[in-house]
């Protein structure tokens, strides 16, 4: 049973974001084991865990879909540099905007219709009363630029990377709600640069096979994997350049407000290959949920324990745990008295 | 735990001049250094040409795209400065449709670093220290090893954000 998106709530100042029970069967819980371990974990983007699940369409759409709209409005009207697109990832945006307008038409027929003629195109989403008419590929009939145009639609952050000489490079994003990272810094880096601050041995072998992997993705074969950290309340824009705002948040948590501050945040992040450009669309769509939500389900509760009490000192720093994670581990113990 | 970013470069030095090139093009920030006058010293006239960038000129304003364009096709280039001036040399040389191959990027010629804040997007430049104020805003920023080679600049971001009594002690950047 799919979920119909909700009035919108709140991811800053009052925090009126909340999971109904559907929300909370359907997150996509990131811990396939009882102990923390590295992997890049990908594979192919094909449905799974039955109709409603978040992986039954290639982009998911749910109950905070109008939240998580409104949300990227407010951070773009503030910061429009939150959203780059270098001069030569034009034809990606094109590539971006069709995948994402046939896509969705096909999987959410109720809330949106894409009619094609030719080039000429007319998109309607019902959902945030949009019916726009365009030439496909002239970017002067669109509002936006392309990229910009639909994923101020879309849930979730996109980035286009561009490919050349077996790498990828960072050349366009709509990045609005990013686990403390900066698009603006980010912009045109390689992967392994962009990569950079994640704490990995630095012979690790590990960024080469992933790229390998990435660069080889074919048009209509998209690849996923699932990305975590933790977030003081139900915070969606934790970039670097809000930090000032949020990161005093990390130390108001106390063993009484913990399972209702701390979030787990889940990243589902998509590899799509673009047909024209052969620009890769990265989309990283965001779930947040809370531990006092996450913990009506016994199995989570347990293997989150577990996972959290053996998870290395360097993952806890990079994540921004370190002043909390004792707290959230005495939460979770609670919940796993067998270890 | 420390461990090396890979976003920051590595810079080896360059002890002789790229055998694929017929054409040799010395970029300095203010004096040639040393390295750099081996290298050059290594040429023969009329395939060597060199380029002082003083002070009062950005590395953008000495290589503008019409001059790039006049450069042979077996052109090398080997610049020598601080590392903002090494990576804005070589972006301007790169837009202009040089291969990264062409462009030799010696050792530093200083120590200090340039940083970008990600609060307020401002950069200060010559900085030795961390944490260190922040030129723009004021802040007091932590300097990461997270480099930019468009910006030629590392990442900075707010030392004491979570804790404002939280600041640590000033840190020698290598």
């Amino acid at each position: 049973m799919r979920l119909a998106p909700k009035a919108i709530q709140t991811f800053r100042d009052d925090f009126t974001y909340s999971n109904s029970p559907e929300a909370i069967q359907r997150f996509p819980f990131p811990f396939p084991e009882d102990e923390y371990r590295y992997s890049v974990n990908i594979e192919p983007h094909t449905p799974k865990e039955g109709p409603g699940s978040a992986y039954e369409h290639l982009f998911d759409i749910d109950e905070h879909y109008l939240s998580e709209m409104h949300e990227r409005a407010l951070v773009l009207k503030e910061m429009p540099e939150r959203c780059l697109s270098m001069p030569h990832m034009d034809l990606a945006g094109w590539d971006m905007v069709e995948r994402v307008m046939v896509s969705l038409t096909e999987d959410y027929p109720q809330h949106f219709t894409l009619t094609r003629n030719g080039d000429n195109w007319r998109w309607e989403n019902k959902l945030l009363n949009i019916d726009d008419s365009f030439t496909f590929g002239n970017t002067g009939t669109l509002p936006l630029e392309p990229m910009e145009y639909i994923g101020r639609q879309m849930q979730g952050d996109f980035t286009l990377l561009d490919q050349r000489e077996g790498d990828l490079y960072m050349d366009a994003g709509i990045i609005t709600c990013p686990a403390d990272w900066s698009l603006a810094f980010d912009a045109g880096m390689s992967f392994s640069e962009w990569h950079g601050p994640v704490p990995m041995a630095k012979d690790s072998t590990i960024f080469e096979r992933a790229l390998k992997y990435l660069t080889a993705i074919q048009v209509g074969k998209p690849v996923r994997r699932l990305n975590w950290t933790m977030t003081i309340n139900a915070r969606m824009d934790t970039s670097p350049e809000t930090y000032h705002r949020w990161g005093h948040e990390r130390t108001t948590v106390t063993p009484e407000n913990v399972g209702e501050k701390v979030y787990l945040r889940v990243e589902l992040q998509v590899l799509d290959r673009m047909p024209r450009s052969n620009a890769l669309l990265f989309s990283i769509r965001t779930y947040l949920m809370s531990l006092e939500d996450i913990v009506t389900n016994p199995v989570w509760a347990k293997r989150l324990h577990r996972v959290m009490k053996t998870l290395p000192q360097a993952l806890i720093d990079y994540k921004g745990l370190s002043r909390y994670h004792t707290t959230v581990v005495d939460y979770l113990a609670a919940f796993d008295k067998a270890n | 735990m420390q461990h090396q970013v890979r976003s920051r470069p590595e810079y080896r030095d360059v002890d002789h001049l790229s055998s694929q090139a017929k054409h040799h093009l010395f970029i300095a920030q203010g004096e040639m250094s040393d390295a750099l006058s081996r290298l050059y010293n290594q040429c023969e006239n009329g395939e060597r040409v060199s380029i002082t960038v003083q002070a009062s000129q950005t590395p953008e304003e000495a290589l503008t795209p019409s001059m790039i364009s006049t450069l042979p096709l077996s052109t090398a280039v080997y610049a020598s400065g601080d590392e903002n001036f090494l990576w804005r040399i070589s972006t301007a040389l790169t837009d202009g449709g040089m291969l990264a191959e062409q462009i030799h990027l010696l050792p530093p010629t200083a120590r200090t670093r340039k940083v970008y804040c990600c609060h307020c997007s401002s950069f200060t430049s010559g900085v030795s220290h961390s944490p260190v104020t922040c030129s723009g805003c004021g802040r007091q920023l932590a300097v990461t090893d997270h480099f930019s080679r468009r910006f030629g600049a590392y990442r900075g971001y707010q030392v004491n954000a979570e804790d404002p009594n939280d600041i640590p002690e000033s840190e020698e950047l290598n």
